[in-house]
């Protein structure tokens, strides 16, 4: 089967299947958005994992305890589809590792920004959860089937850490003077990293990633869905969105914003995150001192 | 390092229904994979019964583009092909099918 036949496929709206003949470059392609997905799952659990013990109250601390459960859950089944498709390049889960742990590997933005209070743990489980929810739910339509299995699953409890979040930010909205302005610092802090969340605008959706439908939505379009849904509830709760030119256009039905500092987003795309370089040491201190583990339950050092 | 094997694992919902592909996982052996299958799977109690069946173990038929079985239409195996019965109910009597 060749490239013609493959397109093909793609062009009839059939679905790649992990044993299915397929270019290197697709294969490519899925493996590095995969890769890259695992890897934010991964790290995505650090900025609140830190919460679990200074969240408020057992049944805050529960509600944190299992979505970093569930976060590490989802880069587990995440890594695991990426091995079947990084098998025919010899990569292996723990090459995938080393590689985001000595910086080859790029994880999301988003998990680089610090959590200072109890509010930034609600604005993430809202609106970061909410952006990915965003992204996630257009990926349900990728053209690599094992992938959009699994997101299923995985938009079904990014659903359910939003609700959370959602039920974190309006306690803090409904709460005193000092809350609510706990809670409209950290939209503020976290405005630009969302933002940032779906990638510069005016990229090509002619791109292999379109036209193998390994993609289906633009940077833009998925952060007008999340203008859309979100603006609108944030400013019912009386916030301050931090962007003075922000504003509903009427002809274009879009939300128009002022420029978020793309260098900034650059800038920490190539690893200069604030907490960059301090997160992923944590996850090289996990894996240092955590092999030992596998190492003794491995069958050659069986008794 | 040791070797981690795949396991494909599989799930009943609920009693009487039919158990279904569930997901994937990595792990050290049986003992482990069956944990992991928990953890991973069921956090929400969505199985009551869990299938941990390492992936070699898996035959696969091989996909041939769209439903397996026999290419031409035989619909001697369907209940479709026997609609003839509701005109056949009328020589016995009555407007409708059998069922009146």
């Amino acid at each position: 089967m060749d490239l013609e036949a493959f397109e093909a496929r793609i062009a009839r709206g059939e679905l790649i299947e992990a044993d299915d003949f397929m270019p290197d470059a697709y294969r490519r392609q899925c493996l590095r958005l995969i890769v890259t997905h695992a890897n934010s799952e991964l790290m995505g659990a650090l900025p609140e994992r830190e919460w679990i013990p200074r969240a408020p109250g057992l049944a805050r601390k529960l509600a944190v305890l299992s979505k970093v459960q569930d976060e590490i859950g989802h880069a587990q089944m995440i890594y695991r589809v990426a091995e079947d498709l990084a098998a025919p390049f010899a990569i292996t889960r723990q090459d995938m590792l080393d590689d985001l742990i000595d910086g080859r590997a790029k994880f999301h933005n988003v998990f680089t920004y610090p959590a200072p209070s109890w509010a930034d743990v609600g604005v993430i489980a809202w609106l970061v959860d909410g952006a990915a929810l965003e992204t996630q739910g257009a990926l349900l339509k990728t053209s690599y089937a094992p992938y959009a299995r699994i997101l299923r699953r995985i938009c079904a409890e990014e659903a359910v850490h939003l609700k959370h979040g959602e039920d974190i930010v309006l306690t803090l909205a409904s709460g005193t003077p000092a809350q609510r302005a706990m809670l409209q610092d950290a939209l503020a802090r976290w405005w630009q990293p969302l933002m940032h969340f779906f990638g510069p605008p005016g990229e090509s959706a002619n791109g292999d990633a379109f036209r193998w439908r390994i993609r289906v939505a633009t940077n833009e379009e998925l952060r007008q869905g999340f203008l859309r849904k979100y603006v609108p509830k944030i400013l019912r709760l009386g916030l301050v969105i931090p962007d003075p030119e922000l504003r509903f256009d009427n002809a274009s039905g879009n939300w128009l914003y002022g420029d978020p500092d793309w260098d900034e987003f650059w800038r920490v795309v190539r690893g200069g995150g604030q907490r960059t370089a301090e997160r992923l040491s944590l996850r090289r201190l996990s894996r240092d001192e955590q092999g030992w583990v596998l190492a003794a339950m491995s069958p050659e050092n069986a008794a | 390092m040791a070797d981690l094997e795949v396991f494909e694992v599989f799930g009943l919902e609920r009693p009487g229904g039919t158990v279904c592909h569930a997901g994937s996982l990595q792990a050290l052996g049986s003992d482990l994979a069956v944990v992991l299958a928990q953890e991973l799977f069921c956090r929400r109690r969505e199985y009551i019964e869990l299938w941990v069946v390492p992936r070699p173990c898996v035959c696969v038929a091989p996909r041939a583009g769209e439903a397996l079985g026999p290419a031409e239409p035989r619909s001697y195996r369907l209940g479709s092909g026997y609609r003839g019965t509701v005109e056949k109910w009328k020589l016995f009597g009555g407007e409708h099918g059998g069922d009146r």
